[in-house]
């Protein structure tokens, strides 16, 4: 057998040692370059909806280490498999714009292991950190937090189960600073096969709705990236270009195909973006309260 | 050949302090079940429109907008620089995107030739040899109107009328043949309403480009058929030019209007000021049909605002403006000297404060109630039960579309034999007539927006209706019924074309027969839904059609001149979720469309 396909295969079905304490955790890093041509950028830029700039967007060079996270997955000492893990939330911490034809240095490394809730038998938390720099100079830090659950059962309901004090629809957003907009985004049933084949992340749970089935969903949902990826894409212009600094979270799975509703607040310098559930849509009131995504954007570090 | 007469501003009187009502502007609460008077519980469109209330105009400014109203055409245009992506997003709303003509709404599509088509287009233009207006070289870029027959429920349902017991079985789908291949009409008004729908828009289209450019632009507009060609050549190189496929041809589009736009020569431009223009734009995508009398056809249901008359009426002095605007441009888009319209143009007033009036309004809803029996009893019993009698029902429902309210109220129309003496052709003047109509009608508006009282949404509004002609004609063409417009000109072979229902009042029309244009799920039947730029404009680049604000999945969420903020809102100022929507990014919106500066 190839290595790759090995390394492929071990990623989901080879035995994994487990976590008992959060110091177990291996320090795992990895690091290679990338660089994405411009067709690549353009299609990408396409499907999230942005226009394809000089400069390359957001989010694409944490999708670019995606080759360097799956080796740290696939690493023997790795405590989890990756099936099952949950991407649950998203930091960019932006210094410079990067040109779009920029070769990307990248450092990738896990750690930073923590116990989900205080009952560490319920699952772990890390983070999937990437260092990009272009030409030796630093450029940001891409930092997924995943939830590695302990037991079975899916991952629907993580997000919304770590929102702690995050925002919601009905209650502090109304009255965060000022509405600049808010707009539909409609989502098509193939984007995840799309989105996918641009982003090489071709996860069952994104492709098909018959191939989300066994993993707990009752359809296929779309990517978190291309979700905070569509939802910068209608604040694009309020963004800054450098000195950003972007948390994320991921709380409520949009299945496909799809709408969700963008809310883009702004207070002083901080923005707040949520991606909700379209209000005339058959929703629980306690479903339409939670946003499927909460991500907030400040200019300078925080 | 046409000269305009100037138009003034008049205003409305506005009524007693405590007369000034405005729309109820609630969500329904939890649980409770939301209806046309509630405000939407969310927009989904990429139509530029959304829900949105009139901006009110300074004297000063509805002052301006009148002489925009009766600018003669251009004579030339100027080199100036290349049109960016927003501003022909502005001036399509202004024009294809938002005209008066909510029952045609995706009947139209427009190609956007850039300046070097727009060049080829002059030419070939000239060589189809136009009567109503000198072609211009020098475009910036050109609107290509393609239009195709108005279909819609009521369309469907006409295909079942008149037709004899037993013949019906094979006359009901030949005739449904006839409209699907040579998209027949079942009677003449349904393809005189095209003809309508294309002068409305039309008169849009020259408007938008004033009113997006803040006067720089200046647009000249043919609408003459263009089916009857000098060269018939050139026709087939100008739809070459713009792309019309096999496919169009085959569900009815033609080319209907063409409108050269560019930059004005300096003596020609109407400089506005810029927070004018943008007022203008948002007051323009403000505008709705009104159709509700306060204290005289609301619903038993309705809220109290509806329910009581109010002391307010049109000055007479606003009437004598919208019939100037209306012979204005009627006489501008034919091409005929300005006193010839007062001969062609057939009017009468009917509304109850004329002599006569309300039993002439009685005998006008009895004579259409009695051709909506007629139609009933006629129906093909073996299509109305096989549609659970669907076709009866929908046909007694129709009814509605028939009532006659406003204190001051029109019927208009022309006579063929007429306006052929005068060496025009008839769908021609149609055109025409369509543009005449929503050109008074904006007078009105125009009134209604000015100087809006606190508490207010309006000081008039108006409602330009076909319903009563359309069910005229079928009594016309099938029970031996004599034009609407017969008693006063019968020795003049009239044919009956739209109702002008003016209204002088405070509340604007419940917010559910705005959601009937955009929301799918409460779509009207005799309506379309508003249409967003990609599904209707397609932008010419490099011998292709691109459609407008498409990129991969996303399409447009932003509503024109919204920097404005004329958005609809609660009573406790909370907005209806997605109606601001979002501005296109930035880098897409100041895109050059076209290589270099027209020269």
């Amino acid at each position: 057998m190839n290595p790759a396909m090995k390394k492929h295969l071990d990623l989901f079905f080879a035995k994994r040692p487990g976590l008992r304490a959060a110091a177990e955790f291996p320090q795992l890093a990895a690091t290679g370059e990338a660089r994405w041509d411009a067709e690549r950028i353009a299609a990408y830029a396409a499907i999230c909806g942005l226009p394809a700039g000089s400069t390359l967007p957001l989010l694409v060079p944490q999708i670019a280490a995606a080759k360097l996270h799956l080796d740290l997955f696939a690493d023997r000492q790795f405590p989890f498999g990756a099936l099952g893990i949950v991407h649950i939330e998203n930091r960019v911490e932006l210094l410079a714009p990067i040109p779009a034809s920029a070769v990307l240095e990248l450092a990738a490394s896990a750690g930073n292991c923590r116990p989900w809730r205080p009952d560490s038998s319920e699952g772990w938390l890390f983070d999937l950190r990437t260092d990009v720099s272009v030409a030796g100079v630093p450029k940001g830090t891409w930092t997924a937090t995943i939830l590695a659950r302990s037991g079975a059962g899916g991952s629907k309901s993580a997000g919304r189960e770590t929102a702690g004090k995050e925002p919601t629809v009905d209650g502090e957003t109304t009255s965060f600073g000022d509405l600049l907009r808010s707009a539909v985004v409609t989502v098509p049933e193939n984007i995840g096969r799309r989105y996918g084949a641009i982003a090489s992340d071709r996860n069952p749970i994104h492709q098909h709705a018959l191939l989300a089935k066994p993993f707990g969903f009752k359809r296929a949902i779309a990517h978190g990236l291309w979700t905070l990826a569509r939802t910068l894409g209608e604040a694009i212009d309020d963004l800054p270009s450098s000195d950003l600094s972007l948390h994320a979270r991921f709380k409520k799975p949009i299945f496909l195909p799809g709408r969700f509703l963008v809310d883009v607040r702004k207070k002083e310098k901080e923005l707040l973006l949520l991606a909700q559930g379209v209000p005339f849509e058959k929703t629980s009131e306690r479903g339409r309260a939670i946003p499927h995504l909460a991500v907030t954007v400040t200019s300078g570090r925080g | 050949m046409s000269e305009s007469k100037a138009l003034r501003f008049v205003p409305i009187e506005p009524p007693p302090n405590a007369e000034r009502v405005h729309r109820p502007a609630t969500f329904a609460a939890p649980g409770e079940k939301r209806g046309r008077y509630h405000l939407p519980e969310a927009l989904d469109s990429s139509s530029p429109i959304g829900f949105r209330t009139r901006p009110s105009l300074t004297r000063a400014e509805a002052e301006r907008a009148m002489e925009m109203l009766s600018l003669p055409r251009p004579t030339g245009f100027v080199p100036g620089p290349v049109l960016r992506e927003e501003e022909l997003f502005e001036e399509s709303t202004l024009g294809i995107l938002a005209a008066r003509q909510s029952t045609n709404f995706r009947g139209h599509r427009s190609i956007v030739l850039g300046p070097e088509d727009s060049a080829k287009a002059s030419e070939l233009l000239k060589k189809m040899g136009r009567r109503e207006a000198p072609v211009l070289d020098g475009a910036a870029y050109t609107h290509v109107i393609l239009a195709r027959p108005y279909v819609t429920p009521f369309t469907k349902l006409l295909t079942f009328i008149g037709h004899q017991p037993g013949k019906d079985l094979w006359t009901v789908p030949l005739r449904a043949l006839r409209k699907a291949v040579f998209h027949t009409p079942d009677i003449p008004t349904i393809s005189y309403l095209t003809e309508l729908h294309i002068g409305v828009l039309a008169d849009a289209l020259e408007r938008a480009s004033v009113v997006a450019s803040e006067g720089r632009r200046r647009a000249q507009v043919f609408l003459e058929p263009f089916d009857r060609p000098t060269d018939p050549e050139a026709l087939a190189a100008f739809e070459a030019l713009v792309g019309l496929r096999a496919e169009d041809r085959r569900a009815g589009y033609t080319i209907a209007i063409v409108a050269q736009v560019g930059y004005a020569k300096p003596e020609e431009a109407f400089p506005l000021e810029k927070s004018s223009a943008r007022k203008l734009g948002a007051m323009l995508c403000s505008l709705r049909s009104e159709r509700i009398q306060p204290g005289v056809n609301a619903e038993e249901q309705a809220p109290a605002p509806y329910k009581h008359r109010q002391a307010m009426d049109v000055p007479e002095e606003l009437t004598v403006m919208a019939g100037r605007a209306a012979y204005n441009a009627f006489a501008h888009f034919l091409n005929i000297p300005r006193e010839r319209t007062k001969d062609l143009l057939l009017l009468e007033r009917m509304d109850v404060l004329t002599p006569g009036g309300k039993e002439r309004l009685r005998g006008v809803r009895h004579e259409l109630e009695e051709i909506t029996d007629l139609i009933v009893k006629h129906l093909p019993k073996w299509a109305d039960f096989a549609t659970g009698k669907a076709l009866s029902r929908n046909t007694q429902r129709g009814k509605k579309a028939f009532a006659l309210a406003g204190q001051r109220i029109y019927l208009g129309g022309l006579s063929r034999r007429e306006v052929e003496r005068e060496g025009k052709r008839f769908p021609h003047a149609v055109r025409a007539f369509g543009a005449a109509a929503a050109r008074s009608a904006l007078v009105v508006e125009i009134a209604g927006c000015t100087e809006i009282p606190e508490g207010c949404d309006l000081l008039a509004g108006i409602c330009l209706m076909a319903g009563p002609v359309n069910q005229n004609d079928i009594g016309k063409t099938f029970f031996k019924k004599r034009d609407l417009l017969s008693g006063l000109y019968g020795d003049r072979d009239p044919t009956s074309l739209l109702v002008w229902t003016l209204k002088a009042k405070t509340v604007a029309d419940p917010i559910g027969n705005e959601e009937q244009l955009l929301n799918p799920a409460r779509k009207g039947a005799l309506v379309d839904l508003r249409p967003g730029p990609h599904d209707v404009i397609f932008v010419r680049q490099s011998g292709r059609n691109a459609p407008l604000r498409s990129l991969g999945p996303r399409r447009n969420q932003e509503r024109a001149f919204g920097d404005v903020g004329n958005f609809v809102v609660s009573e406790d100022d909370r907005e209806i979720p997605g109606n601001r929507g979002s501005r296109w990014p930035e880098e897409l919106r100041t895109q050059a469309l076209w290589g270099a500066e027209v020269r």
